[in-house]
């Protein structure tokens, strides 16, 4: 195994923005095809952005968080599914990197490794002799089909009659796929649900998510690694608000590429460019990105602040993240409905990428960890001095 | 003349910090007479406040922008009228720092000089012998009574019939003033009328706007400071932005200094800090006020940035330094809105700080340079590609 020289985080972002017309002009082919084109996974391939979160020892970068974002956003300007299929790739292969080396072994043996994964604990495992039996059912496994293993959450039967929560490691052969993924948004991430039916999982790719969501992780060689020191939902909270960031980012593109030449239908504006709402829209949207992109960068900073000498979290800052999450992905929504509003009657057409990057925010600021409303809620929660109502933070 | 030592940024914050009890001990004596306390003024010059811009080789601290909105968000939170004033002797001294270094020995022989004044062009100006004869009433000069000089706004007719706007600096003991300050925020700013009959003004203390507008200023003496070299839009919107951020965080601090005694009355909420409906309340607000921060923050490092390296200045950048004020201040209101709806019935008492706050940022928003919606209008028309529609940039 040849160990790489990561590029610095300049080269990765301009490389992640010359990927943008690419996935502009494949946008359209990912949704009706509910997955991700095969030629954009090459690129992504080529471009060394699977590589971003792992380790080193495999030829990964084990960029910083800084880095994640940034390319994350540009991947968004150029199309949502692709970047949000990427941040659960990054997310996931992340987590490989706290199971026991042994196991890294294995599934890093690639280094351009695709590794879905999903964090709802919506199975059973039962102990058996080495390992666990695992049955269950995962919605929304993005990109599943396209990788080749997976982390699963589920819950483990203890001895005691009680349970706890784990992870699995599970090659994707391992999983049946039950092509459900007809939605709205998001199309083009291809988030089909997986099932397992009495699947072995040996001991060393089951890893309890109670020390992990404190923290702590099975791996000794990535002990020291900064990346790996920094909590696990601040990381993953901060990778997927990239995504929400680089939307907002394509609508503001989006609609400054149609407006030269369009008017305001049944009112005397030649030029929509000239009426002084419009002006009122695309302020109150460019200001709003920047908020996005602010709260993005806030976490990010965050992360790779304390990363590097493992300095502790408090509970206040780790609600903030998650704050941070929901107002990007809250602020992005918020400009996204004003420039797509201001788009006419004519951007309803499946070809005009505005009515998409709509779905697609909307879709994102539905998911169950990114919810404006739940994470203010939480934050709220504990400047007021109560408990988290969550282990997920 | 001494030169005093300048004190390091952290000493100005941390002194403008310890005044945050002498102003909130004094904002109801200070609004009930709608002027600022004596005792204020004491503290503020005892700190060294109001010489943030006087330069150096007067005793001044010639401070950068990002003090500035340190120090403005330490005087927001203690007072608004306060910190409204401050801000506007602050933008009035380092207007004069362009007039000529004669003018400037004038009126910075006391480097704790503070010069009221506004920039509407309500007075008309004649020529005559070797200055101008200037009358007119000007509304809105907070802490005249606390001023030395007046920096005043007129037309001066041309002698081809025209006439082009001035400004010019006056002793207050040449004006009458009309208290009319009857107002329902920012009482405590005595932001009250001035009048000048038939003043004569000496050529060297007036200056034609459209000049200083172009950044063609008559200091020599201030020409290369970094300080003093960018242009007006950029100093004002710097001088007052930060108490915008002050002010709600003074809404902040009130609102969880009264929540552990409150319940939600006739509701089964004994305690306030329990409901739900509080966590989205303080969350939302909290965010609102770090977006504000991060704009004025992002303002006056764009300001720093380009005093020292002496940039150019675009139109965007303009328009972003008025839109960033509006947006702070729209920020600010929504957040305040949201502690003061969330403080009940028992807060509307003129006791209760967070109604005097909420009525204060009320007030700043009303401020024609602050007005959201006119600065959004700017900024957006901008970003269309259209000329600006203000002067004022």
């Amino acid at each position: 195994m040849s160990l790489t020289q990561a590029p610095p985080r300049d080269e990765l972002v301009r490389r992640a923005s010359q990927l943008v017309p690419l996935l502009r002009e494949k946008a359209m082919w990912m949704e009706e095809n509910r997955r991700l084109h095969e030629e954009i996974i090459e690129a992504l391939t080529e471009a060394g952005i699977l590589k971003m979160r792992v380790p080193i020892r495999y030829g990964g970068f084990e960029s910083d968080m800084r880095t994640v974002v940034d390319v994350l956003a540009e991947l968004g300007r150029g199309d949502g599914s692709t970047s949000w299929t990427v941040a659960v790739w990054a997310i996931s292969s992340w987590m490989v990197g706290l199971f026991p080396d042994e196991v890294q072994d294995e599934v890093f043996a690639t280094p351009d490794v695709r590794i879905s994964g999903i964090l709802s604990p919506s199975a059973i495992a039962v102990p058996t002799d080495g390992g666990v039996i695992l049955n269950g059912k995962w919605s929304f496994n993005t990109g599943a089909q396209q990788s080749t293993w997976n982390t699963s959450a589920a819950i483990l039967a203890t001895p005691d009659g009680g349970h706890e929560p784990i992870m699995t490691a599970i090659p994707i052969g391992d999983l049946q796929i039950v092509d459900d993924w007809h939605t709205f948004g998001l199309r083009g991430s291809g988030s089909v649900s997986t099932v397992a039916k009495d699947v072995f999982i040996p001991q060393e790719r089951v890893l309890p998510m109670g020390p992990v969501l404190q923290g702590q992780h099975r791996s000794k060689l990535n002990a020291s690694a900064p990346i790996f020191k920094a909590p696990f939902m601040p990381t993953a909270c901060t990778t997927v608000s990239a995504t929400a960031l680089g939307l907002a980012q394509a609508a503001r593109d989006a609609f400054f590429e149609r407006l030269p030449g369009r008017r305001i239908t049944y009112t005397s504006y030649e030029n929509q460019s000239e009426a002084p709402l419009t002006h009122l829209q695309v302020a109150d949207a460019t200001t709003k990105i920047d908020e996005a992109g602010f709260h993005a960068y806030r976490a990010a900073n965050m992360i790779d602040t304390k990363a590097p000498d493992g300095e502790p979290w408090t509970l206040e800052e780790r609600a903030r993240v998650r704050l941070d999450l929901g107002a990007a992905c809250a602020r992005a929504k918020e400009a996204v409905d004003i420039l797509g509003t201001a788009s006419g009657g004519s951007s309803i057409y499946r070809d005009v990428p505005i009515q998409r990057i709509e779905r697609d925010v909307h879709t994102l600021n539905l998911h169950a960890i990114l919810h404006p409303n739940t994470n203010f809620e939480l934050y709220g929660r504990i400047i007021c001095g109560l408990d988290s109502n969550t282990p997920y933070i | 003349m001494e030169v005093a030592k300048i004190p390091l940024r952290d000493e100005i914050v941390r002194r403008a910090s310890e005044l945050v009890p002498i102003l909130r001990e004094n904002a109801l004596w200070s609004e009930q007479n709608r002027r600022l306390s004596d005792e204020v003024i004491e503290a503020l010059t005892a700190a060294g406040i109001f010489r943030l811009r006087i330069p150096t080789r007067f005793g001044g601290y010639e401070c950068n922008t990002s003090t500035l909105v340190d120090v403005g968000i330490q005087l927001g939170r203690g007072d608004g009228s306060t910190a409204f004033n401050v801000a506007a002797w602050w933008v009035m001294s380092w207007a004069i720092c362009h007039f000529s270094d004669e003018v400037q020995e004038e009126i910075f022989i006391n480097p704790d000089v503070r010069i009221c004044g506004t920039l509407v062009p309500a007075g008309t100006a004649v020529a005559k012998d070797d200055g101008i004869v200037v009358s007119g009433e000007w509304a809105f000069n907070s802490g005249a009574r606390h001023s030395q000089w007046k920096m005043l706004s007129a037309m001066l007719s041309a002698p081809d019939g025209g006439a082009e706007p001035i400004m010019a600096v006056v002793p207050m003991s040449d004006l009458q003033i009309i208290d009319d300050w009857d107002v329902a925020g920012l009482r405590a700013t005595g932001s009250v009328t001035t009048v000048a009959q038939e003043v004569f003004v000496p050529a060297a203390r007036y200056q034609r706007i459209a000049a200083v507008m172009r950044q063609e200023y008559d200091s020599k003496l201030n020409a290369d400071s970094p300080i003093y070299r960018g242009p007006i839009v950029g100093a004002i919107a710097a001088s007052n932005i930060g108490k915008l951020v002050g002010l709600a965080n003074a809404a902040s601090e009130a609102f969880f200094e009264r929540l552990p005694s409150r319940s939600i009355a006739h509701t089964a909420y004994t305690r306030q800090a329990e409901a739900p409906v509080t966590h989205l309340q303080v969350a939302e607000a909290s965010l609102k006020i770090d977006e504000a921060e991060f704009h004025a923050r992002r303002l006056a490092v764009m300001v720093d940035e380009k005093g020292v390296s002496n940039a150019p200045w675009t139109l965007r950048d303009r328009a972003y330094a008025r839109v960033a004020v509006g947006r702070v201040a729209q920020l600010a209101l929504e957040a305040v809105n949201i502690f003061t709806m969330a403080s009940g019935a028992s807060s509307i008492y003129s006791t209760v700080p967070i109604q005097r706050i909420q009525r204060d940022v009320q007030a700043m928003n009303l401020h024609a340079l602050n007005l959201p919606s006119n600065n959004l209008e700017l900024y957006g028309r901008v970003l269309c590609g259209l000329e600006p529609n203000t002067f004022f940039l």
